[in-house]
C-alpha cells in the first residue's frame, strides 16, 4: 500500500455536547482546531490512517501481519476504511483534567473547599483562598503546593468514595458514565493505588501515594 | 485552569444542584421527598424550595417562552411550541445546553414567571390520564412500600422533567426528559440538516424522525453520545437523520418506523462504521451508504413488501 492511497484523519469527539467532527490531512502531522462553545466536556481524540479511495490489494500474510490462510487473497478496502487506528485519548489525564482551581475572593486565607461538579464531563471544583490560589498558580511544587494537593486529592477521592462508588454502567447512573472518571480509574490503576469504589480504597494513602508529603531535610 | 468556560448564561449552581438532586433520591418516600411534592403546590412555594437550596448564577438570562402553554403542551410541546422556544433560545452554545444545571435553571424561572401556571405540571408522566396534581395527590395518599415507590417516582419525574439526571442513561438524560431541553436539540439537529448546502428532506419530514416519539428519540441520541459510538462526524449524524426521513415517505409501511426496528439499523450501521470512517466521505456517499443500508435490511426484514 502506498502513501499515496491513504490519508491522516483525528476524530474529535465531545459526545456530551453531540460534537464530532473528523480532519483530514495528507501529513502526519495536523493542526486540528474546534469551537470551545461546541464542546461540553474536554475532547478526545482518535487518530487514524485510513484508504482515499477503494483500494485493492492482494494480501502478503507477513507484511501485513495476517493468519497465513489470507495468503495472495484479493481485498477491497473501501474508501474510508481504517488501516490503522491509534488509541483514543485526551489532552488531559489524571488529576490535572478534573480538579478545576477557583479564586475565592471571600474565603479567609489559608481555606479551601472542594465540590463535585458534572461539568467537563466530572470535575471537581476546588475554590481557594487568595494566598493559597496565588501560591499553586505560581509555586505549587513547593512544599505547601504539594500539601495542599495532598488535601485536595485526598478530598476529592473521599467524596468519590462516598457518593460514587457504583460503577453502574453506561445504562446506569454509576461513575462508570462520566469518562473523565473512566480516564482517572484508568491513571490510578497504572499506578497501583486502587480504585475509590474497592472495599478497603483510603483517600488519604491513595492522595499521599501521588502526591507524597515532602518532610524538611533538617527534620 | 479549566479548559472550558461556562461563563455568561444564568443557571442553576450545579454542585448545590446535584446534592439536591442526590439528598432528595437518597430516600424513596421520606419526609423530604413529601416536602418537594407539597411544595409543588404553590408555585411561590416550589420557587421558594429551590432558591432556599440552591443558589442561581448570575449570567445572561434567556427570555422565558412567549407563548402560552398547558400541561399537555409542557409535557409534549407542538412542533411550533418547539420550533419558538428553538428560535429564542438558539444562540445559547452547545456547551452550556448540555447541562443540567441550566436547563433547571431556565425550568425555573419559567415556574417563577408564571409560564408553567402550575408547579405540579413538572410531576405528570407522559399519559393523558393523570394530570400532575392528581398524580401527587395520589402518591401521598398511599401507604407502605406502594407509597414510596410512587412518591420517588414522582420526584425523580420532576427532575428529568426540569433538567434531566445528570448521569443517568450515560449522560443523555438531558437531550431526551427535559421539556426545554429536548426541543432546543432536536430543533438544533433539524436546522443543521437544514441548513446543508446538499438537497435534503423538507422540515416535517426531518421532524417525523426526531419527533416521531420518545424511544425513538433516545434510540437516535444513544446512537450519537454513548461511549463506543463510531460515529466519527456531524455529517453521519445529518446524514442518518435526512436517510431515515426519505425512507419513512417512501416505505410507509417500513419497520423502520419503531425504535426498536431502528435501534437494529442503528447496530448495523455501527458495524458498518466500525471498520469505516465513513465521516470522511462526501455528505452523498455517506447518504448512499446509509439508504442502502435501510434498504437491504428492509429487504431482509418485509421480503414481500415494496417488491423488494
Amino acid at each position: 500500500m502506498s502513501a499515496d492511497q491513504l490519508q491522516f484523519v483525528c476524530s474529535v469527539a465531545s459526545p456530551r455536547s453531540m460534537y464530532r467532527g473528523v480532519h483530514v490531512s495528507d501529513e502526519s502531522q495536523q493542526v486540528i482546531e474546534w469551537k470551545q462553545e461546541d464542546l461540553g466536556e474536554p475532547p478526545m481524540f482518535t487518530p487514524m490512517l485510513v484508504a482515499r479511495q477503494d483500494i485493492g490489494h492482494t494480501v502478503d500474510c507477513e507484511s501485513d501481519g495476517l493468519n497465513p490462510i489470507w495468503e495472495g487473497r484479493k481485498i477491497v478496502l473501501a474508501a474510508g476504511s481504517r488501516v490503522a487506528v491509534g488509541q483514543t485519548f485526551r489532552l488531559q489525564s489524571g488529576f490535572n483534567g478534573i480538579l478545576e482551581f477557583n479564586l475565592a475572593e471571600n474565603l479567609p486565607s489559608g481555606q479551601v473547599i472542594v465540590e463535585p461538579s458534572s461539568e467537563n464531563g466530572f470535575t471537581f471544583k476546588v475554590y481557594l483562598a487568595r494566598d493559597l490560589y496565588d501560591h499553586l498558580k505560581y509555586r505549587r511544587n513547593e512544599m505547601p503546593g504539594t500539601n495542599i494537593m495532598v488535601h485536595v486529592v485526598s478530598t476529592a477521592l473521599g467524596i468519590l468514595q462516598r457518593d460514587h462508588a457504583d460503577p453502574g454502567d453506561e445504562e446506569g447512573m454509576g461513575w462508570q458514565s462520566y469518562r473523565n472518571l473512566v480516564g482517572l480509574a484508568e491513571f490510578l490503576q497504572q499506578r497501583g493505588v486502587g480504585l475509590w469504589s474497592d472495599e478497603n480504597f483510603k483517600p488519604e494513602l491513595a492522595a499521599t501515594i501521588l502526591y507524597p508529603h515532602p518532610i524538611p531535610a533538617e527534620s | 485552569m479549566t479548559s472550558i468556560t461556562t461563563a455568561g448564561y444564568q443557571e442553576l449552581d450545579e454542585a448545590k444542584y446535584l446534592q439536591l438532586q442526590t439528598s432528595l433520591l437518597k430516600v424513596k418516600g421520606g419526609e423530604y421527598q413529601r416536602e418537594l411534592l407539597e411544595a409543588l403546590k404553590e408555585n411561590d412555594d416550589f420557587v421558594g424550595f429551590i432558591d432556599e437550596r440552591v443558589e442561581t448564577k448570575e449570567g445572561k438570562q434567556i427570555p422565558t417562552f412567549d407563548g402560552p402553554l398547558t400541561e399537555s403542551s409542557f409535557k409534549e410541546p407542538t412542533e411550533d411550541q418547539e420550533h419558538r422556544m428553538y428560535q429564542l433560545w438558539q444562540e445559547v452554545p452547545p456547551s452550556i445546553a448540555c447541562r443540567v444545571s441550566f436547563w433547571a435553571g431556565v425550568t425555573l424561572e419559567h415556574v417563577r414567571a408564571g409560564k408553567i401556571t402550575q408547579a405540579t405540571w413538572l410531576a405528570a408522566n407522559g399519559g393523558i390520564t393523570e394530570t400532575g396534581e392528581e398524580r401527587i395527590d395520589r402518591a401521598l395518599s398511599l401507604q407502605g412500600a406502594g407509597a414510596e415507590k410512587a412518591i420517588d417516582d414522582c420526584i425523580r419525574r420532576v427532575f428529568r422533567r426540569m433538567s434531566g439526571l445528570p448521569a443517568a442513561r450515560g449522560n443523555r438524560d438531558v437531550f431526551v426528559n427535559p421539556t426545554f431541553g429536548r426541543a432546543w436539540w432536536r430543533e438544533r439537529i433539524v436546522s443543521r440538516v437544514l441548513g446543508r448546502h446538499e438537497q435534503v428532506e423538507s422540515r416535517p419530514n426531518l421532524l417525523d424522525v426526531v419527533r416521531r416519539n420518545q424511544q425513538y428519540w433516545e434510540n437516535l441520541v444513544t446512537m450519537i453520545v454513548s461511549r463506543g459510538s463510531v460515529f466519527g462526524s456531524t455529517d453521519v449524524q445529518d446524514a442518518l437523520i435526512n436517510s431515515l426521513a426519505k425512507h419513512l415517505i417512501k416505505h410507509p409501511e417500513t419497520p423502520f418506523r419503531s425504535a426498536a426496528a431502528l435501534s437494529r439499523a442503528l447496530r448495523r450501521l455501527s458495524n458498518v462504521a466500525a471498520s469505516r470512517e465513513i465521516g470522511v466521505l462526501q455528505f452523498y456517499d455517506i447518504s448512499q451508504i446509509v439508504d442502502d443500508l435501510l434498504e437491504r435490511l428492509l429487504g431482509v426484514q418485509m421480503p414481500s413488501s415494496d417488491g423488494l
